[in-house]
């Protein structure tokens, strides 16, 4: 009954089996015949692939590196237990930029690179597609310039990356922000040129970069307030966040968490972890942190953390102090790792336990941590 | 040979008829809880060539009944429990593996389906792994920390031909979950390796030219570095 022969594996199987291997393998599988590059580069198969990779969810670390001469922005992806075991070798082995970009966003695994040219009276914008794992790179986008007298403080432009899963693209969003009304202008991967899609109402912006989660772009913003507003005068009922919807091309507003009761003494930041938006703040003795377990649902605004700058042993002699970053947070949110540039160290924070387990120095000339949910992925940079 | 089996409790009949038997239809694995899993190897009535009758022997009879013993669920009611395994006869499933004329046919009668399967080019040692393993999930369903040790034993007892072998057997008979922990397991034997190990255990003809190849490994020589050389 046996048969003498190889069984010969149906292509089902094929793919079922190659969508668990690894992205390093299977870029060298790619030359085992002409059949396999073809499989191996199909985006059914990459979104399949993509889709047994989210189970291992990393983290890309980002931070600019000011050691050298020339300062540039450096990337190292890394698992969420290898930061916090080590962060500082972890970093050590990072890939550093030889050109001047800024790392817009991150979105399954691609990394979208922003690069730019600022006149005197001119500025310009572009992109790149990178992927990691794969190491390609697309080539420049579409430029989206701008006179810079157009822009005047506290109207400034906004950037953010994103996926749409709906049509499965990557998009680019150019918040084309002035005085009298706010453009939408999107480029999506692949296009060579960036589409018009709505028009909002204008809003002091507050950061430069998007947050993504969910399908949507979230910035903070004040779009009830005007060009002549003091910041230690805005309620929290005007700080809002600009959100989004990439599926549906349409916008809302987010409010604050109810819990946060004023308005922190500096800008907050928006972050993402583990998929959901992070709201982190400080008033005058504490770092809090929160979480919107439910993206869009108000009352899903969880405190993460609120801890004392005294407890995480951070003293900082006038003012306050800059606000630490979170770089990872462990499996269970009871581990979180901070970077801490006033005393340059890396804080590993328990929450369980509200104590620092341990405290970490590193390298000067390292700053603007940021950390991005990251996975292994085949996505191509650009469209064959 | 005809064969026509007619139950009521297997509510499909199925007839067969000399000769290969081309149908294949789909068996939908069961996951159901606490399922009585009885496997016959049925000897071919037919006295056809002989060649057939040392592949008979090559089976195993296997016959697997789960029993009072065997459930390991948490329920302390000693009462409880036996009026489960009553229950688990009424609903029993069960795996009938024939031949006919050189194929192995596996017949599943479930309580709303009979299925014939046609599974050819697989040894019977595998095959009979392939039927333990159904077992023990049924047997082990729910416990999710025995189910993984038994996974990773059994797998660790095969080598990745044998892996590549039952795979495509219970591919046939769509066992999913022993598909899924096949696929990772064989995708694992394959990590770090070279393309022309890869080549040669899928049976994969390589076209491309030397210098294609050799481009290819020039452009992107970072993935071949730290791989495993045999």
């Amino acid at each position: 009954m046996c048969s003498q022969h190889d069984p010969v594996l149906p292509q089902e199987l094929f793919v079922e089996i190659l969508s668990w291997v690894s992205v390093k393998d299977l870029m060298r599988f790619r030359c085992v015949s002409k059949w396999w590059n073809y499989l191996l580069s199909d985006p059914t198969f990459i979104k399949l692939h993509l889709q047994r990779s989210s189970k291992n969810t990393e983290i890309l670390l980002t931070f600019r590196d000011y050691e050298n001469d020339q300062s540039r922005y450096c990337v190292t992806p890394c698992t969420v237990q290898g930061l916090i075991e080590n962060p500082s070798s972890t970093i050590d082995a990072c890939h550093r930029f030889s050109h001047d970009y800024t790392i817009l966003g991150v979105c399954n695994g691609l990394v979208c690179l922003q690069d730019s040219y600022r006149g005197d009276e001119y500025e310009e914008y572009w992109v790149r597609f990178w992927n990691p794992a794969t190491r390609l790179m697309s080539e420049n986008s579409p430029h989206i310039g701008f006179r810079s007298n157009d822009y005047n403080y506290p109207y400034l432009f906004m950037l953010g990356f994103g996926y749409n899963d709906w049509s499965d693209t990557y998009h680019v969003v150019f918040l084309d922000n002035q005085p009298q009304k706010m453009e939408v202008r999107v480029h999506s991967l692949g296009d060579t040129c960036w589409r018009n899609i709505i028009t909002c109402p204008p809003s002091p912006s507050l950061s430069l970069h998007g947050a993504y989660v969910s399908g949507t772009l979230n910035w903070l913003a004040l779009p009830m307030l005007s060009s002549g507003y003091r910041w230690e005068t805005v309620t929290v009922d005007e700080l809002l966040i600009f959100s989004y919807d990439l599926r549906n091309e349409t916008y809302s507003y987010l409010c604050m968490p109810d819990g946060l009761l004023e308005v922190p003494p500096e800008v907050p930041v928006l972050e993402i972890f583990k998929g959901c938006l992070c709201l982190c703040h400080q008033n005058k003795t504490h770092f809090v942190v929160w979480v919107m377990r439910d993206f869009g649902v108000k009352n899903s605004w969880t405190q993460l953390l609120n801890v004392s700058y005294e407890h995480l042993q951070i003293h900082v002699l006038h003012g306050f102090p800059t606000l630490p970053v979170i770089l990872c947070v462990s499996e269970n949110d009871e581990i979180i790792l901070l970077g801490n540039y006033d005393g340059m160290e890396f804080i590993l924070y328990n929450t369980r336990d509200s104590r620092i387990d341990r405290c970490e120095h590193f390298n000067e000339g390292k700053l603007y941590f940021y950390s991005y949910d990251y996975v292994q992925s085949l996505i191509m940079p650009y469209r064959n | 040979m005809a064969e026509a089996t007619e139950s009521s409790s297997s509510q499909t009949l199925t007839l067969k008829r000399a000769g290969r038997l081309r149908a294949e239809r789909l068996i939908a694995e069961r996951q159901r809880l606490k399922q009585t899993l009885t496997l016959k190897i049925v000897k071919r009535e037919s006295d056809e060539s002989s060649s057939s009758q040392t592949a008979e022997e090559e089976f195993k009879k296997l016959n697997v009944k789960e029993g009072e013993d065997s459930n390991k669920s948490s329920r302390k009611d000693g009462e409880k429990s036996k009026k489960l395994s009553k229950k688990e006869e009424e609903e029993a499933t069960r795996i009938e593996v024939r031949t006919v004329d050189d194929v192995t046919l596996v017949d599943v009668h479930g309580e709303n389906f009979s299925d014939v399967v046609q599974v050819d080019s697989v040894s019977s040692h595998l095959l009979g792994q392939i039927l333990s393993y159904f077992a023990e999930q049924t047997r082990l369903a729910g416990e999710e920390d025995d189910l993984k040790k038994y996974e990773e034993e059994f797998v660790a007892a095969l080598s990745l031909d044998e892996m590549k072998e039952m795979i495509i057997t219970a591919h046939r008979l769509r066992m999913r979950k022993l598909v899924l922990l096949l696929s990772r397991s064989i995708a694992n034997g394959i990590r770090n390796k070279t393309v022309e190990f890869v080549r040669e255990f899928f049976g994969v003809v390589n076209d491309y030219t030397p210098d294609e190849e050799e481009a290819y490994r020039k452009e992107n020589d970072w993935v071949f570095e730290n791989i495993e050389e045999n």
